[in-house]
């Protein structure tokens, strides 16, 4: 690979470019879904891909393929310098200069143990694994229809600079996932529950994960409206990192300085309520999540973005970096493992004292305007009455404004970290719209 | 215009062989199978933003690979690679055969041609240079409109995608696919969007009567936006403008009329045919063959011709839309929905254009017939629960209506409701109806296909929907 990429630099420095990044990444995937106990899709594909960016002085393009062939490469780097040239100059997409590239690449990602290498499965142990997931739920009574998919990947990148730098990286990721249909007379209701992990034995049990989509579908059967209102939200762990992945794209260096974010003003201010923390720790061993750069070069770290509800820093890359005057947190590629420290009480202890409130499974739709913070997405789940879960609801939306929920946001202690990012958080004063008051 | 056997020459010679080593190849691998086939393409994309008064790094990307799919019974085996040679046809071949057991024959395909959906052999028909200087007179025709305006962007993508299939029972297609899309966003104090385009060349996006209609209705929406109210909650009538509200009949509707959730039984619309499932005046419609369209092809991606499916007549369920799987399961014929994302995909029924025919009222009426609701005027994306049949939608611009007349722009309101409740409250259909202006795209199992969406203006009365907002 090595030597293909002098090969690009110097077709590059032929056709007049000053400096060239090259990315591949050759990935091999396996995956298997069967329904109701028999296997209903077997999937194999190899694939490459590769990115070349060139720059001529200040204008730059980027062009990407997958055909590796030297007669390939000759004609995109030659388009990437015809396009560069025709381009504008551009002093912003840059890469890190030397100093903030990680100390020792190699070793620190060899220290995240990315890449499972005890267990290669085959297509027939992902079947086995499928075959093992469906089994809870294949011939549970209430259950009409069931289904398991399990997948594997291994892949491998290679970055290169033309200024030296040099990082190539292999990781595996396993997920399994199960899908139920309950039905009850006229009323059906769909479970689905996953799980993913870069090693194999990081996995929740089979078991488990069939169990849960099939008492998830069972548990929402008969769902009902309830009336128009304002009351509390509790959000379960499989729906409260939504919150984080709102509050990302908020922090974002380019949503601020393009002013598309309700957070752009709020560098410094309290934004949550006070105890809230928010930590990216794209450093941590075995994560999904975990790397050592981004793409531009710069070392990827654990930052700290909320501290006591007061938000430290934006999100930046390059760009950003250099519009809102500070430096590259590292975010050209997006967040590494984006969590939110625990709070101090158990989830019962959470919703203990709410008459009346809406415990959320999950979201549907689209997510919220991120511009302005308004919220408003419909819920699947269930009401909570006197502390307890007391029955399935929908036809229910949920709104209000980001601004308030973060302030007005309570969090329990019940943080797992890789899989659940975000512990159970309760937010009080939502608007739920339901039936007519 | 292109031959098809252009096409079909070059990726013979991509993969070093001719037409009939080629299907003696495929009909070998494909030995005993119940179906499958070798599906080649070739994508050739551009793209460029300009934003925050910036041409981002502009780019340019070619892709290709093949596809080998073996259906036998119920189940699929696919393989993809992107190396073009016999040799590795043969081996990715071997993968797949072994993963299967059963036996059967071949259904032999109907080889009727399909006509030809696009006038233009290339989309890609305008340098950067040029690109680069319509981007900048779209953004400063926008900011000179205004001074409020913070941000402007406009991005524009143009793409070619020549596909190849060759059958075992010897039938082959081939065509170039283009594609290109303008989006043009406007911030304020909110944001304001529009998109169009088509399966043709650069040409109609460079005429200013074009971009300009889009840009200015880019910046009303965000200048509206940026002063609505809050918008109330509740249950009331609800109007939705003409074009791309059809996305919620898409969404709410269409998905649970695509033959695998049908034939996997997890769809609320299972054993309904020949039933009620929406109001008199309403009837849907599944067009692959509009040309120029976003969601049209010649053939789908398993070859079958494009065609137009009546889904919903007056109200009443008559068809479902199949790729040939799920046809063979429910002993139907395929409609021509069979498509998928790319090569490393197998294909499953999807939408193409799916529409609502015209009704009798003009939009104004209907609007004067309401006296409290909203009226929808740019809605959002949306999601559905196909088993349960529940569909939430962002509405990105309403309008409050009382007694017959439009109030005053409100916003940040989520619509939800179940499908068949809603269709079932259509109470009055516009003769307006038109189709969406080119810039849909379909995610379904983690493919995204382009689709297109279109209906004239229609009211759901109260109680078949519900109106999620702040103020109560």
């Amino acid at each position: 690979m090595k030597k293909i990429a002098h090969d690009i630099f110097s077709l590059v420095k032929k056709e007049g470019g000053t400096a060239a990044r090259f990315i591949f990444h050759d990935t091999s995937d396996l995956e298997v879904s069967v329904r109701d106990g028999g296997i209903e899709k077997k999937d194999s594909g190899r694939r490459v891909s590769f990115t070349i960016t060139v720059w001529i002085g200040e204008r730059v393009a980027g062009v990407s393929g997958n055909d590796i062939s030297l007669s390939s490469l000759r004609v995109l780097v030659k388009q990437a310098c015809d396009i560069a040239r025709m381009s504008e100059p551009d002093p912003y997409t840059i890469l890190a200069p030397r100093s903030m590239w990680p100390l020792d690449g190699d070793s620190i990602f060899k220290q995240l143990n990315l890449c499972d290498n005890s267990f290669v499965p085959t297509m027939n142990d992902l079947m086995k694994c499928a075959l093992e997931i469906d089994a809870e739920n294949n011939t549970r009574s209430g259950i009409s229809t069931s289904g398991a998919s399990v997948y594997y990947r291994k892949g491998t990148a290679f970055m290169i600079t033309t200024e030296g730098f040099e990082l190539s990286s292999a990781a595996t990721s396993f997920s399994a996932f199960a899908n139920c249909v309950a039905k009850q007379g006229e009323d059906m209701s769909s479970g689905d529950f996953g799980d993913g992990a870069r090693h194999f034995s990081d996995l929740l049990s089979f078991e488990k994960i069939g169990k849960t989509a099939g008492d998830l579908s069972l548990q929402l059967i008969g769902a009902k409206p309830i009336p128009t209102g304002s009351m509390p939200i509790v959000l379960s762990r499989m729906s409260s990192d939504s919150l984080l992945g709102h509050f990302a794209s908020a922090i974002t260096g380019e949503n601020v300085f393009k002013k598309r974010s309700f957070l752009k003003e709020s560098l410094s201010k309290r934004i949550f309520s006070s105890g809230v923390t928010i930590i990216d720790d794209p450093l941590i061993p075995r994560l999904l999540g975990s790397g050592v750069v981004d793409s531009e070069c710069t070392a990827r770290q654990k930052i700290m973005f909320v501290k006591d509800g007061v938000l430290t820093r934006f999100a930046t890359n390059r760009e950003s970096a250099a519009k809102l005057g500070c430096s590259s947190t590292g975010h050209a590629n997006g967040f590494g493992n984006l969590y939110m420290e625990n709070g101090k009480v158990s989830p019962e202890e959470l919703m203990a004292d709410i008459k009346r409130g809406v415990y959320v499974v999950d979201f549907i739709g689209h997510g919220p305007n991120i511009v302005t913070g308004d919220y408003s997405r419909g819920v699947r789940g269930f009401l909570i009455e006197n502390g307890k879960i007391t029955r399935p609801i929908q036809g229910v939306t949920v709104a209000g404004n980001l601004s308030d929920m973060f302030m007005n946001l309570s969090v329990a202690n019940d943080l797992d970290i890789g899989r659940y990012n975000a512990p159970t958080i309760r937010i009080d004063g939502m608007t739920i719209a339901g039936e007519q008051p | 215009m292109m031959k098809e056997n252009e096409v079909t020459g070059r990726f013979l010679e991509r993969f070093h062989t001719n037409e009939s080593d080629l299907v003696s190849l495929v009909g070998e691998i494909l030995l005993n199978a119940d179906d499958g086939e070798l599906y080649a393409e070739r994508v050739e994309s551009e793209n460029i933003v300009l934003d925050d008064r910036r041409i981002e790094e502009p780019n340019f990307s070619i892709f290709q690979g093949f596809g080998l799919r073996r259906v036998e019974g119920l189940c699929t085996g696919y393989v993809s690679s992107d190396i073009f040679s016999t040799e590795e046809i043969r081996q990715k071949g071997l993968d797949l055969s072994g993963s299967l057991s059963g036996k059967s024959h071949h259904p032999i395909m109907n080889k009727v041609q399909g006509i030809p959906m696009y006038a233009q052999r290339t989309a890609l028909t305008k340098d950067l240079a040029e690109r680069i200087e319509l981007l900048r007179e779209i953004e400063s025709y926008i900011r000179g409109k205004d001074d409020r305006v913070q941000n402007v962007s406009v991005g524009l993508m143009g793409q070619n995608k020549e596909v190849f299939l060759i059958r075992p029972d010897g039938l082959l297609r081939s065509e170039i696919r283009p594609l290109i899309r303008m989006s043009i966003s406007v911030v304020v104090d909110d944001v304001g969007s529009q998109s169009f385009g088509g399966r043709y060349d650069y040409a109609s996006l460079f005429d200013p009567k074009v971009w300009k209609e889009y840009a200015d209705s880019a910046l009303r929406s965000a200048l509206l936006c940026s002063e609505a109210k809050p918008c109330p909650a509740g249950k009331m009538d609800v109007i939705l403008s003409n074009g791309w509200s059809g996305v919620l009949l898409h969404e709410a509707f269409g998905h649970m009329l695509e033959g695998d959730f049908i034939a996997k039984g997890s769809s609320d619309f299972v054993g309904k045919k020949g039933q009620r499932i929406a109001s008199e005046g309403v009837t849907v419609i599944d067009q692959g063959n509009i040309p120029d369209r976003r969601g049209s092809a010649t053939f789908d991606d398993e070859g079958t011709p494009t065609q137009k499916t009546i889904l919903v007549e007056n109200g009443i369920l008559v068809r479902y839309m199949h790729d040939r799987l799920s046809a063979r399961i429910l002993g139907e014929q395929s409609t021509g929905n069979g498509r998928r994302q790319d090569y490393m995909h197998a294909p499953i029924p999807r939408m193409t254009n799916t529409y609502m025919e015209a009704g009798s009222h003009s939009p104004k009426d209907i609007i004067a017939a309401t006296e409290n609701g909203i009226y929808v005027e740019e809605l959002g994306g949306g999601q559905v629960d196909i088993t349960t049949g529940q569909f939430d939608f962002t509405v990105k611009l309403a309008w409050r209506i009382k007694n017959g007349i439009l109030v005053e722009p409100v916003k940040g309101a989520e619509i939800i409701g179940s499908g068949q409740k809603a269709l079932l409250s259509v109470d009055m259909v516009g003769n307006d109806l038109s189709l969406d202006s080119g810039t849909g795209t379909c995610g379904k199992e983690g493919q995204s296909v382009p689709v297109g969406i279109g209906q004239p203006t229609i009211r759901i009365q109260k109680g078949g929907l519900t109106v999620g907002g702040t103020e109560i």
